[in-house]
Order: structure tokens, then sequence, then C-alpha cells
């Protein structure tokens, strides 16, 4: 079930920690970004789907029984997304910046690192705040510069 | 959706390449080159958003291919994408082109 809470600019969404539910936040995030032109479209998809495919997979093991909540907030500066899940984290600390390209996975972090402007990890590692600025060419919507 | 000559296939996904939908996909991948598929083409015409489970089953259909001396490229005219290809330094492999180019080297 997906609670959704669209009074913007902020969207708080609980969802079942399974991967269906990543393309339903995914879905939210679009509408709730629908009529903002200057945050990059594809870059905020990226780092939600990351973030959630994190938290849904080694987070919560794909556990329905465990939730995944996600924050989007439009502010003076960008977009900020804190996903966080029931799990027990990971060391986000003893994380390398090498990238095997041939390989099947390895992507996750590396994806969040080229797009947000921001990345930082609780000190257990179960939540991600993710920051991604405004594009340089255009002015937030409703904020004051 | 797949259109086949020889032993080349342009396989067209209907949506997202994404986590959710990778099983149906890879099924796709592996009957393709397990057929004798060396030239395989991905058009990815309907698809917006690849996430890394996406960009790992391209590297998984790419090194697939490699053993047997195939080769994968991506048709897309999307520039998220063609960007994803190359900051991923995926396009050191995989030929990423543009549908005019892609229809040029067919006619």
């Amino acid at each position: 079930m997906v609670d959704l809470m669209h009074s913007s600019p902020t969207l708080q969404m609980v969802v079942p920690a399974t991967l269906g539910n990543i393309d339903k936040a995914d879905a939210g995030l679009c509408a709730f970004l629908d009529g903002v032109d200057n945050i990059d479209r594809f870059a905020a998809r990226i780092l939600l789907r990351e973030a959630m495919l994190n938290a849904v997979v080694h987070g919560c093991g794909q556990d329905p029984a465990r939730n995944v909540e996600l924050d989007a907030e439009l502010s003076d500066t960008g977009l900020t997304l804190r996903v966080r899940d029931e799990g027990r984290g990971f060391a986000w600390q003893k994380l390398h910046d090498h990238m095997d390209i041939l390989a099947e996975s390895g992507r996750g972090i590396p994806l969040m690192r080229i797009y947000a402007s921001q990345v930082v990890f609780n000190e257990a590692g179960n939540e991600v705040t993710l920051h991604r600025a405004y594009e340089a060419s255009a002015r937030p919507q409703g904020a004051t510069l | 959706m797949t259109q086949e000559t020889a032993n080349a296939s342009v396989y067209t996904p209907s949506k997202d390449i994404v986590a959710s939908c990778l099983d149906e996909v890879r099924k796709d991948l592996q009957a393709l080159v397990d057929g004798g598929c060396r030239e395989l083409t991905i058009d990815l015409k309907n698809v917006q958003v690849i996430d890394s489970r996406g960009l790992g089953l391209f590297m998984l259909c790419y090194n697939s291919l490699s053993r047997v001396g195939g080769h994968l490229t991506v048709v897309t005219d999307s520039e998220d994408l063609r960007r994803l290809f190359e900051i991923m330094r995926m396009s050191q492999y995989v030929t990423v082109t543009g549908t005019q180019v892609a229809a040029g080297a067919q006619a």
C-alpha cells in the first residue's frame, strides 16, 4: 500500500519493501515534480530509484513486512530526497571508489554520487539523504533568490 | 518485441529497464544469445530510465556476446540515456548510437 501525502513542496511515502513499490515511488516523485522545470527529472529519478533499490534489496531483503520511507522536498537550493529503511544499515564508511565496468552489480552508490550534488548516510547506514541542486540556468519556482 | 535476420536481432523493450521487470528482459536476451544471435541491437525507444540493475543486465549481455565473438549495440535518441552509458564508462564496450545512425548502417 502506498501512503502518499502530496502537499507541495514535500512528498512523503511509506511503502512495503518490494521492487514494484520502487516504481510507485518513482511515479509519485514524477507527479510531485510535475511543473517543476528546473530540476533534472532524469537525475532525480535515478537518485530515487538507486536509494530505494538499496533500501528494498539490501536494507529489507525485499521483505514486504518491512517498510521503506521516502521524503522529497523542494527547497531554495534544490531537491532533497531522504530514504530510510528498517534494516540494520551497512558500513558506508568502507565504500571504495573502484567500479568494475564489466561487472553485473556495484553501480548503485556510484550513480548516487554522480547524479547528486550531495550524498549523506546516517551513522547506521540505513538512511541516505540525497541533494540535487537546481539547474544553473533556471531559478527555483516559488523560491526567493 | 524482436526482429531477427540471420545472426542479427533487434530487441525492443516495451518499458523502462529497472529492477522490477528485469527477469522478463533477461529471459528474452538470454534466449536470443542462446538462439545464435551474435549481433544484438537493443532499441531503447520505449525506455526513459535504466537503473543500476538494468545497466548490470546490459553488461551481462555484453559479456555473454563477447564470449562467442558477438557484439552489442544500443540505439537511443535520449541524451540522458546516452550520457548514462558514457559516465558509467559502458560505452567503451557497448556501441551506443542514435536511430538515424543505426538506420543508415542498415541501409
